[in-house]
């Protein structure tokens, strides 16, 4: 035990004892602090094992950047993997558990891994591939057994997440010194603010080190600055993070709304923040020294170490060696010696002391300097280290911004800003306290009043490269175990590229991404290759900035596939029949309603039987449906459907399809003309939105001078189709009038409320589209369903609507109809207006579409079942020529049909093909027919 | 505490006024875009260039056509097509976004204001009725799912409003 509680001071409360547990054994801490400083203060010094070797680790830093104590929070559906226990505030009956190591932490059988590091070089999967694939096929179990560091829980997440949006004047990221002054001079200016911090409460830098800003204690300064924006009606936004920034000023924020591992009704809720001006005011991350033993539990950060100090009240160890190349040393010297802990050496590498090498076992119990040229041993149970700080630039670099090398940082700051952005405080580079404050004041568009301070200015940044002793041994990425010696084989192996030395030795991948290491590993990588680190560059900066819960990005939506649901008017009529539902696009529609024990398809050919021989009854409502009206409304559909419309008499319809621009079938549907200027046109369900955003591009922008109102009416025309021999009977019977002839329409009323009666057919039976208002559809479907079920008929659903188009060879938009066909190719050129005009015409005279081998619509029979999405083969051949698009029992009849595109087709009936599906194992002969196996003459459509 | 509350509207006729005279500005009487214009019982919200939405008691159908049908019109019942909620309490623009992507809470959308925009997937139109109410016209087939996230929404502004 090395670390202690200091009998007072820090930010914690210590009248709120927080008990908590880790790797099972009972702590206390005190409310405010994170499980690091809890266990530091109970002389807690190992967190974790390492990923590669299984190094014994404990914590370096104190905030998002700590590579190493990364623990599972919580238990069982709510257990967090690979949470930083720097970033986790402790609340009562916390558990948390160290990771990567079996069978305990003390005791890692995994260990045995260091004594083969001289195996494991930088890359050495990617060596397990040479000498074949039995050699990968080997390692391979062992490789995927060693990767990963903490379980993924294998329960369902329990917990609430929610999305908002939020949008604001300024958005400030960072409530440090610099975060604080900029979103007070945005607030002071009557802008919308929203200030977003990470830790739990405000301050930054200023919790850590204690200064004056205008006359009084920073942190008192900090608290007026929150009531100020508070009050001016500001949003303050703490435990959260911007994780990312994206086009056109768009910020997600993820916000903890409990701890890692807690329950509450919301968990955490993920901000989408669009922004006039962001501020990023996210400080810097001090990095650490480059030297052997680098890695040893009780070897920190200075900074980290002064956090725990100032802030939480413990002392990370009783005997430390300073050793770096910036002031932090002094503040962290004065810091500990305020903590009564014994300074053994100070290591500065400005004053000719360097940091050889850490030493110890299971923490680092000594060190090795070079002082003016001489080696010499201490001893000591902590060192505190500082290389230098890196700007925290991620989020300008998400936003598309540029960074310049400093040589007075040793470090990139930000410089061209592609969005309405502006670095601000730490993170641009500047030094001392004023600076940061004067920055985000003007960041913020403060003008007069900057906020000032009598702190002395400190030299921060010091030369990396004084500091790096260049040891083999040395960790520049602690989380993925990769050594100055991995940078330098990987760099002799021919890795040159500062992105394939990233994906080849695995520096900065990870939780952490490389936030305390990118830079050592950049410099590794330059001086290798004689180069500035400006001319190696940077890998790139992906959100998010620190790790999210896949159920933040799911929101509301887990389990949903984040996508909603559209339900039928009639759903819960629907559903007392307990139908199989099928997902048709957003919507969920009956795909067959079967009795007893009967499967999908013994329930679809009843159904569709029942249809053959009485009759059926079927939910249309999810047709797209468009109401089209005005002087001008034949020309606007001319324009849009390919086949005539204009000629269409009041109380007839057609079948019409609508092209694309480059003369593909888009759509098909049915055009009803109502009355002299007022026309319904339906098409397909799937493509009802598509259909929606063409008609408004035709009508505003192709044809913006004509007189017509188009009006999507999917929703508010509930439709049923009523098909089958006793059909018309009932249709006369619930009408009272005589039903209109195939494709005639008529203005109808059932049980009262008035809709249209359209005689359509789409399964090759005498059938009736009935509309009525969706909101009085239940009366209309309740007579429906009881004169069906009296002449002996029945429900059907998607399945027996498939199957009785397909006897019919009615062409679907998405099977047959495939994006890449005609109307030629589909048999329908007869259909098309011969004077053009239409949407897409000009492109149906390319040469390329009049050829004969074209994939052409075609029948198949078979004795045996055809399977749908087979290649068609000639015998002998393995060359696909086509495909089949749908397939099905015949329905009445023995055998099987399906429709098919073949090269050529037109031509080819007759023919025997094959029908031949390798991954399935199938393969089944058939013989090439015409598109049509039921009542081709349309006898059935006629009284 | 933040309380919202969520009904059902009933007995409401809404009608789609196209007006398909090009480059005319709107006839008297009737809003600009985004805004909603009340003329008797009659709500009349301007949704898009030339196109209005008119909700009314179903009893006022007859009268609402004659208020505003004209000679390069067409008047269209959709009355089948959207279910009507109407959201009242001080959490009400918190609700909307959540799941949205609107800045329901700039308080320049205020009565009288009226927006078409997406919550939950779901296309929906806002029409702001009062400081503490609106009302959101869902399409009908997406308004179970809103109106079940929205009720675990309301549930969980109660308890951890948005800070």
């Amino acid at each position: 035990m090395s670390g202690f509680r200091m009998p007072s001071g820090g930010h914690i409360d210590r009248d709120r004892p927080v008990g908590f547990s880790f790797d099972g054994r009972r702590y206390q801490g005190f409310a405010g602090d994170t499980l690091a400083s809890a266990l530091l203060a109970a002389g807690v010094v190992c967190f974790g094992r390492s990923f590669k070797y299984h190094r014994p680790r404990g914590v370096i830093a104190a905030g998002v950047e700590e590579p190493n104590a990364l623990v599972t929070a919580g238990r069982d559906a709510r257990a967090e993997p690979n949470t930083r226990a720097t970033d986790i505030f402790i609340t009562e009956g916390l558990i948390a558990t160290s990771q990567n190591r079996w069978p305990s932490l003390r005791f890692d059988v995994g260990a045995v891994s260091g004594a083969l590091a001289r195996f494991l070089p930088a890359g050495f999967y990617y060596k397990t591939f040479f000498g074949g694939p039995r050699a990968w096929l080997f390692f391979e179990k062992f490789i995927r057994r060693a990767a990963g560091l903490g379980p993924a829980p294998q329960l369902a997440d329990p917990d609430s997440y929610e999305h908002r949006a939020a949008f604001c004047d300024v958005l400030v990221v960072g409530a440090g010194p610099a975060g604080l002054a900029a979103a007070d001079a945005a607030a002071g200016r009557g802008d919308r603010v929203i200030l977003v911090e990470q830790d739990r409460v405000a301050g930054g830098s200023l919790l850590r080190d204690t200064a004056e800003i205008n006359g009084i204690d920073a942190l008192v300064w900090a608290d007026a600055v929150v009531a100020r924006i508070t009050a001016g009606g500001g949003r303050i936004l703490l435990r959260t993070t911007a994780t990312g920034y994206y086009d056109h000023n768009l910020v997600s924020l993820a916000q903890k709304c409990v701890e890692p591992g807690g329950e509450a009704p919301l968990a955490q809720r993920l901000w989408h923040v669009r922004a006039k001006r962001v501020v990023l005011a996210s400080g810097t991350i001090e990095r650490p020294l480059t030297c052997t033993g680098n890695d040893l539990p009780g070897v920190m950060l200075a900074g980290a170490v002064r956090t725990y100090i100032e802030r939480f009240a413990v002392a990370p160890g009783r005997r430390a060696v300073l050793a770096g190349c910036t002031d932090d040393l002094l503040l962290t010297e004065a810091a500990l010696r305020r903590a009564g802990v014994e300074i053994v050496a100070t290591l500065d590498t400005r004053h000719g002391a360097t940091l050889v090498a850490a030493t110890g076992g299971a923490a680092v119990t000594g060190v090795v300097a070079e002082i003016d040229g001489k080696r010499r041993n201490f001893s000591c149970d902590l060192v505190a280290m500082s290389g230098g700080f890196t700007p925290s630039v991620h989020l300008h670099m998400q936003a598309g911004g540029t960074l310049d090398w400093h040589d007075g940082c040793g470090a990139f700051i930000p410089a061209l800003a592609r969005q309405a952005q502006v670095s601000a405080g730490a993170a641009t580079g500047v030094e001392t306290l004023a600076e940061v404050l004067a920055s985000g004041w003007v960041a913020g568009g403060g003008t007069v009043a900057v906020p000032t301070t009598g702190t002395p200015p400190q030299q921060w940044h010091g030369s990396v490269g004084a500091a790096m002793v260049a040891p083999k041994k040395a960790f520049v990425d602690f989380q993925n175990d990769v050594t100055a010696a991995d940078l330098d084989l990987a760099w002799r192996e021919g890795y040159r590229s500062v992105e394939h030395m990233k994906r080849y030795t695995t520096l900065g991948m990870a939780t952490d991404q490389g936030k305390t290491s990118n830079i050592a590993g950049l410099l590794r990588l330059g001086a290798n290759e004689h180069r500035r680190p400006p001319e190696v560059g940077l890998t790139t900066f992906r959100p998010p900035f620190t790790p999210v819960t896949l159920g933040l990005l799911a929101g509301e939506d887990g389990g949903h596939h984040m996508a909603p649901t559209r339900r039928l008017r009639l759903y819960d009529r629907h559903q007392q029949h307990r139908p199989l539902w099928q997902p048709l696009g957003y919507w969920h529609r009956p795909r067959a309603y079967p009795r007893g024990t009967e499967t999908l398809h013994q329930a679809a050919m009843r159904e569709a039987t029942a249809v053959r021989t009485s009759v059926g009854l079927t939910d249309v409502s999810t047709l797209a449906k468009f109401d089209i009206q005005g002087p001008d409304a034949a020309a606007f559909l001319e324009l849009v459907c390919a086949t005539s419309v204009a000629k269409l008499g009041v109380g007839r319809g057609r079948y019409t399809v609508m092209l694309r621009e480059d003369g593909m079938v888009a759509d098909d549907g049915t055009v009803w003309r109502l009355d002299n200027m007022h026309y319904l046109l339906t098409s397909s369900t799937g493509g009802a939105a598509r259909m929606e955003s063409h008609l408004s591009y035709v009508r505003t922008v192709l044809a913006g001078g004509l007189r017509v109102a188009v009006t999507d009416v999917q929703e508010h025309w509930f439709a049923a189709a009523i098909a089958g021999p006793a059909a018309r009977r009932i249709v006369e019977t619930l009408t009272d009038a005589p039903a209109p002839k195939h494709m005639g329409c008529a203005a109808t009323t059932i049980g009262g409320v008035p809709g249209w009666l359209l005689a359509a057919s789409y399964s090759g039976e005498r059938a009736f589209e009935i509309y009525v208002p969706a909101d009085r559809a239940e009366t209309v479907w309740q007579m429906l369903e009881t004169a069906v079920h009296a002449a002996d008929g029945a429900l059907y659903g998607l399945e027996a609507l498939e199957l009785l188009r397909i006897e019919k060879g009615h062409v679907v938009i998405g099977a047959e109809a495939s994006g890449r066909t005609t109307p030629g190719d589909l048999g329908m050129s007869k259909l098309l207006r011969a004077g053009g005009g239409f949407f897409g015409a000009a492109a149906l005279d390319r040469p390329a579409l009049q050829t004969s081998d074209r994939q052409q619509l075609v029948g198949l029979t078979s004795a045996s079942a055809i399977p749908e999405g087979a290649m068609l083969v000639r015998a002998g051949s393995n060359v696909p020529a086509g495909y089949v698009t749908s397939a099905g029992q015949r329905i009445l009849g023995d055998g099987y049909v399906a429709l098919a595109l073949l090269a050529g087709g037109v031509s080819r009936t007759g023919e025997d093909w094959t029908a031949t599906s390798p991954t399935r194992g199938l393969k089944v002969g058939v013989q090439v027919t015409e598109p049509i196996f039921y009542d081709p003459a349309g006898a059935r459509y006629r009284d | 505490m933040t309380e919202v509350t969520l009904t059902l509207i009933t007995g409401r006729a809404l009608l789609r006024l196209i007006d398909w005279s090009t480059g005319a500005a709107p006839a008297a009487g009737r809003p600009s875009v985004g805004e909603v214009r009340m003329v008797g019982e009659v709500r009349i919200a301007g949704i898009e260039p030339g196109q209005w939405l008119l909700s009314c008691p179903q009893s006022s159908v007859a009268s609402a056509v004659q208020l505003v049908a004209g000679a390069d019109t067409a008047i269209v019942d959709v009355s089948g097509s959207m279910t009507g909620v109407r959201i009242e309490g001080a959490g009400w623009r918190s609700l909307l976004m959540i799941g949205g992507v609107f800045d329901a809470e700039d308080r320049a959308f205020a009565t009288g204001r009226v927006a078409r925009t997406v919550v939950h997937h779901a296309p929906l139109l806002i029409d702001v009725v009062g400081s503490d109410a609106a009302e959101a016209w869902i399409p009908a087939s997406y308004a179970g799912e809103v109106l079940a996230t929205w009720h675990k929404a309301v549930t969980r502004l109660a308890a951890a409003p948005p800070r």
